[in-house]
Formats: structure tokens, C-alpha cells, sequence
């Protein structure tokens, strides 16, 4: 099946007010797993789609890296270590949440890239819906960093905002007629003062921000056919159809 | 149709490399030791790394000695890149520039391998080996690469210690998979590598591939976080999408077999609601434990022996096997019933991947 963009949503989880419904799954949950759960929530909220049919691919630079971190702590001081936060650690347990409260019954894998996170876990999107017998692919991508990241950023680098983006792909929408990620290697510190630009001449400082730029236009305006992004990490190419 | 094939592959385990552990398995031995640390009680997979438990150092090592078969002068530079891990140096992480994390291992490989192709991570918990492997045959069916190679790679670390002691899943006297009697799992570490190829790339290489990849599956449980669903659900999904309902024979089932009581559980009760008449099945993880990430590649690994000597192999530990099941492998091996094996692997999250490997007609 052809991959349309059928809907997007964004999350900033500096200002994010749980949904009411979500409360209560959501209790236990860390700040990365809420941001992805959230994210879904918003995106799916008028939306129809067969669980049995659809596949989530959640990509994350960093993970629920404080949550790890909270993890090392308790060790390091002999504390007992809470059996919750251990397995919130695992980058995997976000997509658990979201596929048991959305019904998500196909492939819900977690990816993780330095460079182009979303792009990546768009391009695995894409080949499932052309390979697999799947009708619909949520592509969600989370960061929330962690008091080590802002540390290794050091004062003078741009903040990076917390928060989550989500396309829906499904059988109508904008046609996503490509996709392309070329990562190449650089050296760690050039990753963490994070220096994108994109082809419509936007300049990107961290790793949510293409995919909030691509929400921005989609509903705002329109998106380009093609956006192309270039960085001392690598390149990603994306081309768009027409709607249908 | 295109059909990805296996033209090399290698594995460490705690009992040695991929003929070591074959022949380990064989012999129905276990490579599992008692864990000498004062604060938990278990049996671990631990290989002679020579460097702390968690790290980076420990890490590079394993990296160093696992890899040491690969052909890397065989190795297209344009070849993609997989990595399967969940933790990496975990226990590093709250020292000043922590290298080697989950998320940075695959950068670290490919420069280490001089590759220049794609590199992703896939950290789907105790399935990322199995996805990792699909993920490299889609991206052989649908053009994208002519070649890719899966990295699976985890380490012992106190943190994964510490967590799994703290959901009372380890073992304290080694784990026995599918026994009535089991008390729990026991972790591993290790590293396995499989070079999945387009056949047209094998056939110009003249290399005999040692498997072709004809089938696989991905599915949710849509559960609970850290236990898999009783009715194996998402199993019995991805039994149906990597065997096409059933159409394609499976000759034998290398089980995730961790030896928890719900796991175990759950793949018998999957098996057995799938498959009108079951084929042999084993764990190999009561001879090098449970190499959580990188496990569903090191277990490929072991199919392919298996599809070349027509057995499947004991499950070590395995006294009384559970009375649901009729074709575990305990006492000895059993014959695969076709040239076929389905390796499956489930995670937290409620993750559930499979891949049929087939042997190469000769």
C-alpha cells in the first residue's frame, strides 16, 4: 500500500495538561512514555483505524534517558531499586503503553538514532505499509533529556524543548512518495550542539525540531514537495504527491 | 518475490564462539556459572571479557572478540547497518562522557568497520535481534540495500542485574526453560552477526548462502508492560504472518524459552493453539542465558547448524518438561521435521517478532 500523511500532532511537554482519560493509564508512567502516550492521543482522537492492522514505529535520539539515570542512582546509593522504574527504563515500554491504550496489535518497534530519529522510524513506516499487510503506521518521536544532556551541552548551547511529534500514514492524505536518510559519522560533540538546515532554509537545533517544522506547515500551510535536510550527521530527502 | 539469504554469520557466547556453542548445545552443557556478587543471587552467562561488569571497556571487548570472524574485506562499504542492544554500557552512564550507550554503539561500529551505509539501532527490548533481522530483509526486498549487516550486542550490567532481581524473574540455580519446575531466567551476554543479503549479491560474490530468510513477523500484545499476554496472542500473530497462515512448513521452533513461569507459558500455549501438531522446539538459553537484545541474532546464529545437521538440539537444564508440551527437546535432540526453523523472540512492551529461516538446497 502507497503511504499517505494522513494526520500530525505535536506535544510540548514543558506546558502538557494530561488528557483526563489518560490519567489514570498514565499513573505510573515516566515523562518519555507520556509524551508518546500523549502525542498518539491527540493524533488518533478523529481518527478510524483497525488495531489488527496497524503498526507503531516510535524513534527516540535519547530515550527515557532520566529514567535510567534515576535507575543508576538508586544503585550507586543502595537503595532498594523500584521494579516500576526498572522497567520504565526500557526503551520499548512506551510502545507497550501506546499500542494496550490505542489497540495497536501489529509490529510496535522503538528505534533510536543520533541524527535523524523521525526520519528513520518514518522510513521503517513506510516499508512496512508497502510490505506488510497494514492498513495504517503511527511514527511518533519522543525526547525528553535528562540533567546529563543539558551538562554535556554546556551553558552556551540553545535549549532543547521536550516534547513529541506523530504523523499518522494511512490509505488517504498526502502522498509520501520518498524517503531517504544518509547518516555519516561525525564526532559526538557535533551531534549535541545539534546544526541542521533544511531546504527551505529553517536551521534546526535539535533533533524534534524538523518534524515540529513539517507539522507547522502541514497545518498551517502546505508542505513543500520536496525537503531536503543537510547536516554534519548526514542528509534526509523527503518527497511528497499530490492529496487524495 | 525476493528472498533474502544468510551468507555469514558468527556468534560469542559464554561458551565460546558459534562451533564452541553448537557443540556446547549438543553436548547439553551449560555455560552458566553463579554470579559472584554479595547483593544478588543468580546464575549468569558470563563471558572471560576482562573488564567490569556494565562498561564501555567490557563492551569494546566484546565487540573486539565477537567480531573477530567476520570477513570485513568481504563487506560491500555501502552495506547497511544494524544494531540490536538494549542497554549497552548501562552502568557507565552516570560518568563524565559515557560512551558506547545503547545509542551510540552503532555509530561506534560502523566507523569500526569502515562501513558507509545506513546505521540504525533497534531497541525493541528482548526482540530487537528479530526485528533487526526483518528490518534487514525488507530492506533487501524492497531495493534498499543489497546488503546488511545485524549486529546483536548486550552486556552483563549490574543495572539489568539489579532489575530483573527486582521483579523476582532471575533464577537462583540457572534457568531451566520449559520445565513444570522452572523458577525463573538467567541472564547472558554476547554477541552475533548476520549478513543478510540480496540473492543476486550472493550468487555475483559466489558465496553458497547459508540460509535463506522466507518468512517473518512482528506483533503487540497490546498488554501488559512486562508480562506477556496468557493467550500468546501476539505470538500467534507472528506465527501466522511468517509462516503465510500456516502454509509454510516449519520443521523445528527455537523457543525464547527464558524459563519464567508466564513466559514459557505463553509460547506452549501459542504453540499449541497455532500448530495443529507442534514441531520440536528447544531454548538455548539454559546454556548461555539470555542475551536480552542481542539474543534473537545469536540464536539465528545457532539455526543455521541446526538446519545443516537436520536436529535441533537439547534444551540444557530441561528435567520434567511441562506437561502441555509434547515436542520440547529435553534428554536429547530431536530431527527437525523440515529444512526449516522459525526462531521467535517476545520483549517488554508485549513485543513479539519471528523469522523462518530455511536450509539452502544443496
Amino acid at each position: 500500500m502507497t503511504a499517505k500523511l494522513t494526520a500530525v500532532a505535536s506535544l510540548n511537554l514543558s506546558d502538557l495538561e494530561i488528557p483526563a482519560e489518560l490519567e489514570n493509564q498514565l499513573r505510573r508512567a515516566d515523562l518519555f512514555t507520556t509524551g508518546v502516550v500523549a502525542c498518539c492521543h491527540d493524533l488518533l482522537k478523529d481518527q478510524t483505524f483497525d488495531g489488527e492492522q496497524t503498526g507503531l514505529f516510535i524513534s527516540t535520539a535519547y530515550g527515557p534517558m532520566q529514567c535510567n539515570l534515576d535507575v543508576l542512582d538508586a544503585l550507586v546509593a543502595e537503595e532498594p531499586l523500584s521494579p516500576t522504574l526498572f522497567a520504565h527504563s526500557v526503551f520499548n515500554t512506551a510502545s507497550g503503553y501506546a499500542s494496550r491504550i490505542f489497540g495497536i496489535h501489529g509490529p510496535a518497534v522503538t528505534q533510536t538514532s543520533f541524527s535523524y530519529p523521525f526520519f528513520t522510524a518514518l522510513a521503517q513506516a513506510k516499508f512496512a505499509l508497502e510490505q506488510a499487510q497494514l492498513t495504517h503506521a503511527i511514527v511518533v518521536q519522543a525526547e525528553t533529556y535528562s540533567t546529563l544532556l543539558e551538562d554535556g551541552k554546556g551553558e552556551t548551547a540553545t535549549p532543547w524543548p521536550p516534547g513529541a511529534v506523530a504523523w499518522l500514514l494511512g490509505p488517504e492524505g498526502l502522498e509520501l512518495q520518498y524517503i531517504q536518510v544518509n547518516e555519516t559519522p561525525c564526532p559526538p560533540l557535533s551531534r549535541l550542539h545539534y546544526q541542521a538546515t533544511s531546504s527551505i532554509g529553517t536551521r534546526h537545533h535539535h533533533p524534534l525540531s524538523m518534524g515540529l517544522e513539517l507539522n507547522h506547515l502541514f497545518t498551517t500551510t502546505t508542505l513543500p514537495t520536496r525537503y531536503d535536510i543537510d547536516s554534519g550527521f548526514g542528509t534526509v530527502h523527503l518527497q511528497f504527491g499530490d492529496p487524495t | 518475490m525476493i528472498t533474502p539469504v544468510i551468507t555469514h554469520h558468527g556468534l560469542l557466547s559464554c561458551l565460546g564462539n558459534l562451533q564452541q556453542t553448537w557443540q556446547g548445545l549438543l553436548d547439553r552443557r551449560t555455560g552458566l556459572t553463579p554470579l559472584d556478587h554479595a547483593e544478588i543471587s543468580t546464575w549468569v552467562g558470563k563471558i572471560d571479557l576482562q573488564a567490569p561488569l556494565g562498561s564501555a571497556q567490557r563492551v569494546h571487548h566484546l565487540i573486539e572478540a565477537g567480531l573477530q570472524d567476520l570477513p570485513r574485506e568481504q563487506l560491500d562499504p555501502t552495506c547497511h547497518l544494524i544494531v540490536a542492544t538494549t542497554k549497552g554500557a548501562i552502568d557507565d552512564l552516570n560518568k563524565q562522557n559515557p560512551e558506547l550507550q545503547s545509542w551510540q554503539i552503532a555509530a561506534y561500529l560502523k566507523e569500526y568497520l569502515g562501513l558507509q551505509g545506513e546505521a540504525t539501532t533497534v531497541s525493541a527490548a528482548c526482540s530487537s535481534g528479530t526485528i533487526g533481522l526483518i528490518q534487514a530483509s525488507q530492506k533487501i526486498c524492497t531495493g534498499e540495500a543489497a546488503s546488511v549487516l545485524v549486529v546483536g550486542i548486550d552486556i552483563l550490567s549490574l543495572f539489568v542485574l539489579s532489575g530483573f532481581g527486582q521483579l523476582l524473574a532471575l533464577s537462583e540455580t540457572g534457568c531451566t526453560p520449559f520445565d513444570r519446575d522452572r523458577t525463573g531466567l538467567s541472564l547472558g551476554e554476547g554477541l552475533g552477526y548476520m549478513l543478510v543479503c540480496h540473492p543476486d549479491l550472493a550468487k555475483k560474490q559466489q558465496i553458497t548462502p547459508a540460509a535463506h530468510l522466507t518468512g517473518w513477523g512482528v506483533s503487540g500484545d497490546a498488554g501488559h508492560i512486562t508480562a506477556p499476554c496468557r493467550k500468546g496472542s501476539g505470538l500467534i500473530r507472528v506465527f501466522a504472518a511468517a509462516t503465510d497462515a500456516g502454509r509454510k512448513k516449519v520443521g523445528g521452533i527455537n523457543g525464547h524459552g527464558t524459563g519464567t513461569v508466564y513466559n514459557d507459558a505463553m509460547e506452549i500455549t501459542a504453540m499449541n493453539s497455532f500448530f495443529t501438531s507442534p514441531p520440536p522446539f528447544h531454548s538455548v538459553k539454559g546454556g548461555i542465558g539470555h542475551c536480552l537484545g542481542a539474543a534473537g541474532v545469536m540464536e539465528a546464529c545457532l539455526c543455521i547448524p541446526s538446519l545443516k545437521e537436520g536436529i535441533i538440539p537439547a534444551t540444557p537444564g530441561l528435567q520434567s518438561p511441562d506437561s502441555r508440551t509434547t515436542m520440547v527437546t529435553g534428554e536429547r535432540e530431536q530431527p527437525l521435521h523440515h529444512p526449516s526453523i522459525l526462531s521467535c523472540n517476545s520483549g517488554f512492551g508485549g513485543i513479539n517478532a519471528g523469522i523462518l529461516l530455511e536450509r539452502t538446497s544443496l
